[in-house]
């Protein structure tokens, strides 16, 4: 009776790390991939273990763009919603709010949050391989969007070139 | 009766595994033999998934996303059904198949961290570890397996440790003194949790569920004996209600499941475990109480605390309450009762030293008589703690606990 219920456990556990995984799988594979451009962040900070921080142009959005007030200490942890329009190779803020925005056919809508001094979208940590976590160049960010606005990092690049590769270049030279 | 013999009658199929497991847990039968078996097998597991790790991260970026999962799901699964198929198929090699499951219970974490990784997800860390620990909090129960019970409580422990270091935390404090006291007192509940197992239906897991516990709040009443810890107290701690509701609120529960749980023990005399009762009561008191309690006694002044006296009424408490627990230990035969009060004692006798004796080391001669003391000190206490643990294994009086 008793392995019944192991099983039951394992079968929750199972659930668990599949049921993410085809989650994230599939908001990967249905959102539309807008492509962001980061900023320098302080190389102190900027490998913490063996994940990069990432930190988006649309990270700081300046308050003439909020359409409904401005964010202040009230709103901190609160969800945004933030419009993003192409502007030449990359999608940048168009307007931002605390309510949804209808959103039109070239416009992508991207959930975040309100933090300190800036807005988190849940993208801000790439995960890479032991010892390639010291990038140099402009770093870009393949971002995949639902629906919903929720956002899953697809691919980063280097200079345009897939980070995996220039980085396994760099370690190899 | 061995505990091979009972596991015989299963194979043989004149009883079932069911029927095995609780006979063998109602007498308290160990397994015996094969603790090389055990220990190369734990090994070996670990060396597999170590293996695995390393594979995945160094082929990080070749190894396709559900290759990764997929990967680290079956290594999972595969280590569990192993251990089911050892010790319900083949009905051998126990030890080996409470490994398997143990190591099945760590990749569920890897697993939890491997997702994270794949995905890039940016939750809160110890968001992963309340999840790995609700994933195994069943299987001690399950699998009965002291082993997988201290694993399932150090992941408890370890979700409780991350939360307290966690700035978002609703358990997090700035003050590190509200953090050594927060311990403390959960150290106690998980004491109490330890005696209440004792009237469960696993009182296998009530004795290292107490050590656990008891050892947390043995080393974590320890800072309030040095002088320091009151320099930089943070007095406020009273009309902070969410503080003042988790340290009594804990403190509380602890005690209740302390009382009740002592009840049910009828190996300690009725007076023992009224005073045993005590003593937590009145450390769990002070400790939570410290911040007042503090104001009590004189200090220099109204804006330095830095002198208050408080050490010596914690360094005194915790002196008599360690010999309590000595003269607990021994009547519940629990050598970790006494090996943890004896080292408190040391600790509580150099530190006090250290404090009214450091003042005066401006020459020589105080530090060779107070090596020559730690020495004579340390020769004393030893010859004790071996006296009053060959009393707890019955090789001893009652007499020779009451000359320390």
């Amino acid at each position: 009776m008793k392995y019944k219920w192991l099983l039951v456990i394992l079968s929750l556990q199972t659930a668990w790390i599949l049921g993410t995984a085809i989650f994230h799988e599939t908001r990967l594979a249905s959102g539309r991939v807008v492509r962001l451009e980061t900023v320098p962040v302080d190389p102190r900070d900027f490998l913490r273990g063996d994940y990069v921080v990432l930190r988006y142009k649309i990270s700081s959005i300046p308050n003439s763009l909020f359409i409904d007030g401005i964010p202040d200490e009230n709103t901190k942890g609160k969800t945004v919603y933030v419009l993003l329009r192409p502007s030449g190779r990359y999608y940048e803020v168009a307007k931002a709010s605390m309510h949804w925005l209808d959103v039109s056919k070239n416009e992508v809508l991207i959930m975040g949050q309100l933090s300190e001094s800036r807005i988190t979208y849940g993208i801000e940590r790439y995960y890479v391989p032991e010892g390639t976590g010291n990038p140099t160049g402009k770093i870009t960010v393949d971002v995949s969007i639902s629906s919903a606005g929720q956002a899953s990092i697809k691919a980063v690049y280097i200079n345009d070139r897939p980070y995996g590769a220039v980085m396994s270049e760099k370690k190899t030279r | 009766m061995k505990y091979s013999d009972i596991s015989r009658l299963c194979q043989d199929g004149l009883i079932s595994a069911e029927q095995r497991d609780r006979i063998q847990e109602h007498y308290h039968l160990k397994e015996s033999g094969n603790r090389v078996v055990g220990l190369f097998s734990i090994i070996g597991a670990i060396l597999v998934s170590s293996g695995f790790i390393l594979v995945i991260s160094s082929n990080w970026d070749e190894i396709p996303r559900l290759a990764k999962v997929f990967g680290g799901l079956f290594l999972m699964l595969g280590a569990h059904a192993t251990g089911y198929y050892l010790k319900v198929i083949r009905q051998n090699y126990f030890k080996l198949s409470e490994a398997m499951h143990f190591i099945g219970s760590i990749l569920f974490l890897a697993n939890i961290a491997l997702i994270g990784q794949v995905y890039n997800l940016s939750s809160r860390p110890p968001n992963g570890i309340l999840l790995w620990w609700l994933g195994i909090v069943a299987l001690p129960w399950l699998l009965r397996s002291t082993v997988q019970h201290i694993l399932s409580l150090g992941a408890l422990l370890t979700w409780l440790g991350y939360e307290t270091l966690y700035n978002d935390s609703w358990l997090h404090f700035a003050s590190d003194q509200r953090v050594v006291i927060l311990w403390a007192v959960i150290g106690l509940f998980v004491y109490g949790g330890g005696l209440a197992l004792q009237r469960s239906r696993t009182p296998e897991y009530a004795c290292s569920t107490q050590i656990i516990g008891l050892m947390i709040f043995n080393f974590l009443s320890l800072p309030l004996i040095f002088k320091w810890f009151y320099h930089f107290y943070e007095w406020e701690v009273f009309s902070d209600t969410r503080a003042m509701g988790l340290f009594g609120g804990t403190l509380l529960v602890a005690l209740l499941l302390c009382q009740w749980g002592l009840s049910g023990i009828r190996t300690l005399s009725p007076s023992r475990r009224k005073w045993w009762m005590y003593s937590l009561l009145i450390i769990g008191l002070l400790l939570v109480g410290s911040p007042w309690l503090s104001l009590l006694l004189p200090v220099a002044d109204s804006y330095n605390y830095s002198n208050s006296h408080y050490w010596v009424v914690m360094a005194t408490a915790l002196f008599v309450f360690a010999l309590m627990q000595i003269h607990v230990g021994v009547e519940l035969k629990q050598s970790a009762y006494v090996n943890l009060a004896v080292i408190m004692v040391a600790i509580i006798l150099i530190s006090v030293y250290i404090t009214l004796f450091g003042s005066m080391a401006r020459t020589g001669l105080v530090f060779v008589i107070g090596g020559v003391l730690m020495i004579v000190l340390g020769v004393f206490l030893e010859k004790k703690r071996r006296m009053i643990i060959t009393a707890v294994k019955g090789g001893g009086t009652q007499g020779d606990v009451n000359e320390i």
